[in-house]
């Protein structure tokens, strides 16, 4: 049975190796620009392999993981190639022939799809930080996932956030957004959660989903959800003038463009002149979970790279917009010497609104 | 090559920068063409001295060296198609220093066009062949590439004050004045650039273009006469020809269209510009639309096409003489009804450069083949119709064109071949590149 698709070794293979692609990555020059790391070179050995010319060795499959998911290359290509899609599509069929992640020694799907075990933290047990008084049903469903467990503090200050706004209620079971999986390349696996996901949406029929990971809002949205993230209800707040607030430099998500803008503009009402914009050259979501746990060197890097942006912009915090990135950070720089401050934007907009 | 080569490689750059793994070979096997060659290890130095190390231990035990930048090129300069070694140059990236007085920068080898001229301002490296500054300027400078300003701003050639050079001897050398053409165009057969002087030009003041529809390539050639006849300078003059325009599926009354562009001097622009609309009219065009901003480079019209036909492509890079361009293009249009192939064909017509891509299906082995031969056909029409035709104008003959270069060019190969053995006596540097 051939290893790819001819769809996809057609695609793979008409790549014409320009390399236009190449200077759109971050991981490409975090590495160095070493050829391997590279959106070019995870193409063309794609194609490779699935032409029978090399062999699907660890070594290869280690690269095609080193890929972070930030989709910065996706309009890259001259003639017409969506190396995102082309990257997320191999790792998806080889996994279909049994080549998974190259991530633990018993890689299960369950196990990607909620970070565990490079995150600490209460992974399960929600009762333990979630707000005693949250009703169980009610107008608006807030859900969690991978990102709450991971980092519960940022999931407590975006449920401040939005029950200041509307009637908010949790359900007693927790649905998964599954896009780590589907970043993967388990997207039947991720398919099935998101059929369960729906099911339980339309069960409880909320008037809007609220969630505090802004890669979750936006594709609920295209699931046709209505589906909201703390900073679209707060969009309309005013700055308060009582105390000193932090020189902020957001980090925003690749996977939630329009939110990444809408926090944007929210900081830049709430903060002003103190909000100092975006990193344009870094960003961060839940994707580089998967890098991190193949490659934590390039994580590191990245991270380490932001931050160092983020102090030249003249930044005292660094703020992630995605608060499973937040919880990656924070676990990967442990003990690294870092001048700036990292937060999530929940936490900083409930510092900075109270 | 034996484990003992990668050890000593290993010695002098450093265990991190020595690679030899499949996967990491596989990534180096390749460029922008179809020219294919795994490398049996790959090092990337950090410095001169470390590619004079590299170079002095590959010519002792024999080892093939293929320096390579950001492996772009469409003819396979970077490929290492005997095997060998690839020196990665890409952690050699620093741009020294810019001298806005003198107008000129000392740039590392792996600086590539969009970092040097992201760092400039109002003045730029006018030498961008793909127009988005993926390519490295010792690369360039290596192929002595042309791109749609080459008209005004020369080929790299002429935007280049002096090289930092490591011959095949293991040498460091500073080639400028008439040395200098030892580097430029030298593919990497005669040594490894590692550091440049460049020239850095004024950004224009003033830029107005003109896409002009046409009849038939034929007009466009007859309009640049006419321009050129009443002394006026296009800084763009590029005619996309129709083979690229049937795949776009573009009104097919068009057989041509023609894209141009002053720069300059605001007056002097407006001055040209007004030369061209009135000799644009005695060649009859079908339409044209006019911009203030450089037009669409004939590379976009060609990558455009190869999306929409959803194909790869085997490129020649030719340059015949202006007057034979059209039977150059009709022997073009020959050959892919004759090979059941399509083409997508772009002329810059004041340097007579024909870039032309054969297009095939990439999972079609013996379409792939039909490409290859029909390339080879396309070379020696080229080369009967314009005695002057030069191959590999502005991208290098690399691994594609060098059979046909020394067939056709024997005493030339020969000279070549002279000047090789005497800066690279151990015959390692770029092996297959230039001639066979």
């Amino acid at each position: 049975m051939p290893l790819f698709s001819e769809d996809l070794l057609y695609a793979l293979s008409r790549c014409i190796g320009c390399g236009n692609c190449n200077t759109f990555c971050q991981v490409f020059f975090l590495m160095d620009q070493m050829e391997k790391f590279s959106p070019r070179a995870w193409i063309r050995t794609s194609s490779m392999v699935g032409l029978g010319q090399i062999k699907v060795s660890v070594e290869f499959i280690e690269s095609l993981y080193a890929c972070t998911q930030c989709s910065l290359c996706r309009n890259s290509c001259p003639v017409g190639l969506d190396p995102f899609t082309l990257i997320m599509t191999s790792r998806k069929e080889l996994i279909d022939q049994g080549y998974v992640p190259p991530i633990d020694v018993a890689a299960l799907p369950e196990e990607v799809a909620v970070g565990a075990p490079l995150l600490t933290g209460p992974y399960w047990e929600r009762d333990k930080w979630l707000p005693r008084d949250l009703p169980r049903s009610g107008k608006y469903l807030f859900v969690f996932g991978a990102w709450a467990r991971s980092a519960p503090d940022s999931a407590v200050a975006s449920i401040e956030l939005a029950r200041r706004k509307l009637n908010i209620f949790v359900a007693d079971r927790e649905p998964e957004c599954g896009l780590i999986l589907k970043l993967a390349g388990y997207l039947d696996q991720y398919q099935e959660l998101t059929s369960e996901m729906l099911a339980l949406i339309e069960d409880l029929s909320p008037i809007g989903v609220i969630s505090g990971c802004p890669a979750r809002v936006e594709s609920l949205r295209e699931l046709g959800v209505n589906a909201l993230h703390p900073v679209d209800l707060l969009i309309e707040e005013s700055p308060t003038a009582r105390r000193k607030k932090p020189r902020v430099a957001l980090i925003p998500d690749p996977l939630a463009r329009s939110t990444s803008k809408t926090a944007e503009e929210l900081l830049q009402s709430v903060l002003g002149p103190e909000f100092l914009g975006s990193l344009s050259r870094f960003s961060a979501s839940c994707g580089h979970l998967i890098t991190a746990r193949s490659n934590p060197d390039i994580i590191r890097r990245l991270f380490l790279a932001a931050l160092k942006e983020a102090e030249y912009l003249g930044a005292s915090e660094a703020v992630f917009l995605n608060p499973l990135a937040f919880a990656l950070a924070r676990e990967i720089l442990r003990g690294e010497k870092i001048k700036v401050k990292i937060s999530e934007l929940s936490q900083t907009l409930l510092k900075v609104l109270s | 090559m034996s484990e003992e080569f990668v050890k000593i490689l290993r010695k002098l750059c450093g265990d991190e920068n020595v690679f030899n793994n499949e996967m990491e070979l596989a990534s180096y096997s390749y460029d922008a063409s179809f020219i294919r060659g795994k490398p049996k290890a790959v090092v990337r130095p950090s410095s001169a001295d470390d590619v004079a190390e590299v170079v002095s231990a590959a010519a002792e035990h024999g080892v093939p060296l293929t320096p390579r930048g950001a492996g772009t090129s469409i003819v396979g300069g970077p490929v290492p198609i005997r095997g060998g070694v690839v020196l990665d140059m890409l952690r050699m990236n620093e741009i020294v220093e810019i001298d806005e007085e003198n107008m000129q920068a000392i740039v590392e080898a792996g600086v590539r066009v969009r970092d040097l001229n992201s760092r400039l301002d109002g003045m730029f490296f006018p030498v961008d062949p793909d127009g988005l500054g993926v390519s490295t300027i010792a690369g360039l400078i290596a192929e002595d590439a042309a791109s749609p300003l080459s008209p005004i701003y020369g080929t790299a050639r002429d935007n280049v004050f002096s090289v930092e050079m490591v011959l095949g001897s293991g040498k460091i050398v500073r080639l400028s004045g008439n040395m200098l053409n030892l580097a430029v165009g030298s593919e990497g057969t005669l040594g490894v650039i590692t550091r440049a002087v460049v020239r850095l030009s004024p950004v224009p003041e003033s830029t107005s273009s003109f896409s002009i529809r046409m009849i038939d390539a034929s007009d466009g050639l007859d309009l640049l006469a006419l321009i050129y006849s009443r002394g006026y300078r296009p800084a763009v003059f590029e005619i996309i020809h129709r083979d690229v325009l049937d795949i776009l599926e573009v009104d097919p009354e068009v057989g041509a269209i023609v894209e141009v562009a002053f720069v300059g001097p605001q007056p002097w622009v407006s001055v040209q510009s007004e030369a061209l609309r009135d000799s644009v009219e005695e060649v009859k065009p079908l339409g044209m639309e006019e911009a203030g901003e450089l037009p669409k480079s004939s590379i976009s019209w060609l990558t455009e096409a190869l999306k929409k036909a959803e194909r790869s492509a085997v490129f020649v890079s030719v340059s015949a003489s202006r007057s034979s361009i059209r039977d150059v293009l009709q022997e073009i249009d020959r050959v892919a009804m004759r090979m059941r192939l399509k083409t997508i064909t772009a002329v810059n017509a004041p340097l007579g450069w024909i870039i032309s891509g054969i297009l095939f299906d990439p999972l079609d082995e013996r379409e792939y083949q039909r490409a290859i031969k029909a390339s080879e056909q396309v070379i020696h029409a080229t080369l009967r119709i314009s005695p002057s035709a030069r191959l590999g104008f502005g991208t290098g003959i690399g691994a594609s064109m060098a059979q046909a270069f020394e067939a056709s060019f024997p005493e030339e190969a020969a000279v070549f071949r002279a000047l090789k053995s005497a800066l690279d006596p151990e015959g390692v540097m770029n092996p297959g590149k230039i001639v066979p």
